[in-house]
């Protein structure tokens, strides 16, 4: 593998590509790629004018909401967010290394989440609309940097160093926030959670070494890196996200070398670390306990899940109607339990609706890195989908008690800049693997005439 | 991989919509719930009557929840029927809330209210219970004493009435909740969880007659104690040798004791089962708490004690009723409902909860001959106090259940029965806290109640 990926090096940068003669098998290529856009076509269109629709009644609505007075900052956020929407689905994909399926289904959480928090408070919908544009232009970047970096050490060490500083900020700088030390304010960026940045130092470390060093020793660093950062986090006192760091190693090992003993045993270990953490922690234990049954202390402990089983059961199929119901009684509501909102005002039925578009988002996602020929890009996307699923998986099945509560996000739902900035970085990571893949393919067509 | 992470979400979903689908009502419904408090300020709460109509709790001109007009009535019914501020967790005016507070209309419904103006109304309930019935329990129940009685319709499962001691004024809530170490916002019919005594050797004979071969030659020497383990199973009289009917007319412990060494606790467990212990009741109309027998291994002590309804097996009164319906429908179990009708604010009628159909707990052949053996009860055994005259035949179970080691504390009183009779299906569970012995003081309290139920042609 690695020695394929040399050969490719060697490739000039895709803007190149146009001042080279017109031949016909660049053409069949050209052919190729509007003939796949095409294919996604309807889907898309489809996807992004049901967003657009929704985001429009959505905000007009809560434009309207109090009698006799227009809110004009609902229809600005609309202004902002809807065209946008469109733009980055239907148009920007012509020009950017980007995949319209992926863009669209990303879109419409994004739409969704947006709606609902301005309907629950209008100040941080407003917030998310912009937290939402600063992830596009980012996600645009980080596409652009994996559909045109070729050497990744530089830039692994890099992450890695600054994954590692990152982590140790709010150690020092940081203050307790439920229960955890995770948030750290910086002059000129304001407050962010710096665990959700090196997710993705983690992702781009573990497909690093994990791609091309295939034994264990050389596969090392990038646990070790793994490990330190899974230390800071219980340092931190954040073990829902050093569950997910955990789970995201654990797939990206398997899928590099498919050793099930060694997976097997690094499961046993975490398991184990996981008993040890139910003994020491005392909040490890009420979520537990409060998981099992929350009935037992309704006003204390197991407030939290019950205000959000209490909205689930109270939205029914359809829901109470957006804007309506009492959101602001779960704590966290904009938050973690954002699912519960979600339930309790437009229904189970659109909640259900929600959970199959991350599906959707995952799949088309495997997808998209199962047609990359690298196996660095293939264990970079892997991770990005592993640490979505998992993330989405863990917080849902927390909101509706499956499993104990883990305070982590909902992916692209949350409120919150530093979630949703990462999570579309990741989107972009994995747009920017879908334009490998596309570009490998109009390779492969030319050197086969 | 994926498949696994597909495989994740699916279970996901399908755990989230089988807890909306069984559990969503409840939550709804809870207490904790702060929708209802927001939603009485913009709805008209709808009215609460019992069965003939008589009205037990409604909305005043000005918006204020008010309860029936005559304090006897109030307090009779005041733990099932609940009180606005649901302190009575169970009660209909929290557990029915969302039909009361239009939280079941249909969006047409909604939008005829907001097109004439009116303000939204919730749905009007009518109960099966009978205010009349309700209040002459109460009062022929022992003075001071604390305890429950439940009267059913065991054709129906309809529950006529369903009285809980000590009760308290929902007009008056400030002195019920100053003194709340009364428990009177507590229903124990539906949520006080009691040793059954010997009303429990209903379902032993129930297990002994389904497993046990040539039960007709069973005959049991009672000496006054039966030695097994480290103790001795006591009686306070020595009844000689008996057959097993004698043993149950006579409410032997020591023969039900050897009784159960030959039944195993898998059989008597499972036949526990089957008439609903370790269940979760999970009924449309009301909330029962969980009645418990321990299946977990036994010792052939534990065991000797859990048939005569003694150590770890408890029971709500609710569900003892509920037993003597099963052996009454010979061996149909029912489900209890507390709900007559619903009228929707335009006069339709709302659709009532499913009811789960009765199934088969006990053979006909096995409920036949517990209800012969109950008969000989109440015809001359320790029941005689709970005969009716004017020819109503009444078959049933009295139970004695000890509380404490303490010789000083006195047991509690149980009889469980049911009128044999087309014209009048009433079961009947009465409950008295360290009343004593049930042949004598629960017994009357049952006649009584069945007297009233028939008398009024419920």
């Amino acid at each position: 593998m690695p020695a394929k990926a040399k050969t490719y090096t060697a490739r000039p940068a895709s803007g190149a590509r146009g001042r080279r003669g017109d031949s016909r098998a660049q053409a069949e290529a050209r052919d190729r790629r509007r003939a796949i856009s095409r294919a996604g076509g309807f889907r898309v269109t489809a996807i992004a004018l049901l967003t657009f629709a929704f985001e429009a009644m959505g905000l007009l609505l809560a434009c309207v909401r109090e009698p006799g007075a227009v809110d004009a900052q609902a229809l600005s956020v609309l202004a902002l967010i809807a065209p946008l929407g469109l733009f980055t689905t239907l148009i920007l994909p012509r020009a950017l290394p980007m995949d319209a399926l992926l863009m669209a289904l990303t879109n419409f959480l994004c739409g969704v989440s947006i709606v609902v928090l301005y309907t629950v408070s209008t100040e941080r919908g407003l917030r998310q609309a912009i937290f939402y544009v600063a992830g596009l232009a980012v996600m645009l970047a980080m596409s652009g940097i994996v559909s045109r970096v070729r050497r990744y050490k530089g830039l692994t060490l890099l992450s890695m160093a600054l994954g590692i500083a990152a982590l140790i900020l709010p150690l020092a700088f940081g203050d307790w926030r439920y229960g955890a030390k995770n948030w750290v304010s910086l002059p000129l960026v304001g407050s962010f959670q710096p665990s959700e940045f090196v997710k993705l130092s983690v992702v781009l470390s573990l497909a690093y070494y994990f791609s091309a060093h295939r034994t264990v020793p050389q596969m090392l660093p990038a646990i070790l890196f793994s490990a330190a950062c899974l230390a800071l986090l219980m340092l931190q006192r954040d073990l829902g996200t050093a569950l997910i760091y955990y789970l995201t190693t654990l797939v990206m090992f398997y899928v590099a070398c498919g050793n099930v003993p060694l997976t097997a045993l690094g499961l046993c270990g975490g398991a184990a670390a996981a008993m040890m953490g139910y003994r020491m922690f005392a909040h490890v234990k009420v979520r537990v306990a409060m998981w099992r049954n929350p009935w037992s202390d309704p006003l204390g402990g197991g407030y939290q899940i019950i205000q959000a089983l209490l909205a689930i059961g109270s939205g029914g199929l359809f829901g109470v109607g957006l804007g309506q119901g009492t959101p602001s009684q779960i704590p966290a509501y904009d938050n973690d339990f954002i699912f519960a909102v979600l339930c309790e005002q437009m229904g189970l039925v659109f909640g259900l609706l929600v959970l199959v578009t991350y599906l959707l988002l995952i799949a088309r996602g495997a997808s998209l890195i199962g047609r990359s020929r690298r196996s660095f890009e293939m264990l970079l996307g892997c991770g990005v989908l592993a640490m979505l699923g998992i993330q989405t998986f863990m917080i849902v099945g927390g909101v509706i008690k499956m499993i104990p509560l883990t305070g982590v996000t909902m992916p692209f739902m949350s409120y919150g800049g530093s979630s949703l900035i990462s999570c579309l970085a990741m989107i972009g990571i994995l747009h920017g693997i879908a334009a490998r893949g596309q570009e490998d393919m109009e390779e492969a067509i030319l050197s086969r005439s | 991989m994926l498949t696994l992470l597909f495989a994740l979400f699916g279970v996901m979903t399908a755990y989230c919509c089988y807890s909306v689908f069984f559990y969503g009502g409840r939550w709804v419904s809870n207490p904790y719930n702060p929708r209802i408090t927001s939603q009485k300020q913009s709805v008209v709460m709808g009215t609460v009557t019992d069965r003939d109509g008589a009205v037990l709790a409604y909305t005043d001109a000005s918006g204020a929840r008010r309860y029936s007009d005559n304090r006897e009535t109030r307090m009779a019914v005041s733990q099932v029927v609940g009180d606005s501020g649901g302190q009575v967790s169970t009660g209909v005016e929290t557990f029915h809330a969302p039909y009361l507070l239009g939280f079941k209309s249909s969006v047409w419904e909604r939008l005829a209210d907001a097109f004439t103006g009116t303000p939204q109304r919730g749905d009007d309930v009518r109960l099966t219970i009978s205010e009349r019935l309700s209040r002459h329990i109460t009062e022929s129940f022992p003075e001071g004493k604390r305890g429950a009685v439940v009267v059913m319709n065991y054709k129906t499962g309809e529950i006529l009435a369903m009285v809980s001691l000590p009760q308290f004024d929902p007009e008056d809530m400030e002195s019920a909740l100053a003194d709340e170490e009364a428990g009177a916002l507590v229903n124990r019919a539906t949520q006080g969880l009691y040793p059954p005594g010997s009303t429990f050797k209903i379902v032993t004979l129930a297990s002994a007659l389904e497993n046990l071969p040539d039960l007709d030659d069973f005959a049991f020497n009672c000496t006054g104690y039966y030695p097994v383990g480290n103790y001795s199973v006591t009686e306070s009289a020595e009844h000689g040798v008996q057959s097993l009917k004698q043993a149950f007319v006579h409410s032997c412990n020591t023969a039900f004791a050897a009784l159960s060494q030959d039944l195993s606790y898998q059989m008597l467990g499972a036949t526990a089962e089957q008439l609903g212990f370790n269940e979760n009741f999970m009924f449309g109309d009301l909330i029962v708490y969980n009645s418990s027998y321990p299946i977990d291994d036994l010792s052939a002590e534990d065991l000797a004690w859990s048939s005569i309804g003694q150590g770890r097996v408890l029971a709500t009164p609710l569900h003892m009723a509920l037993i003597a319906c099963t052996v009454a429908r010979g061996g149909l179990s029912v489900e209890p409902t507390l709900l007559a009708s619903i009228t929707t604010a335009q006069g339709g009628a709302r659709k009532l909860p499913a009811r789960e159909p009765g199934s088969r707990a006990l053979p006909a052949a096995v409920a036949q001959e517990i209800e012969e053996d109950m008969i000989a009860v109440v015809k001359s055994g320790t029941g005689t106090r709970a005969a009716l005259g004017d020819g109503y035949v009444v078959a049933g179970k009295t139970g004695s259940a000890e509380v404490s080691d303490d010789e000083g504390v006195a047991a509690h009183a149980w009889f469980v029965g049911y009128v044999v009779n087309d014209n009048a299906p009433y079961a009947v569970s009465v409950l008295v806290e360290h009343g004593g012995s049930g042949g004598a003081v629960a017994a009357p309290i049952a006649r009584r109640a069945l007297q009233r139920a028939i008398n009024l042609g419920l």
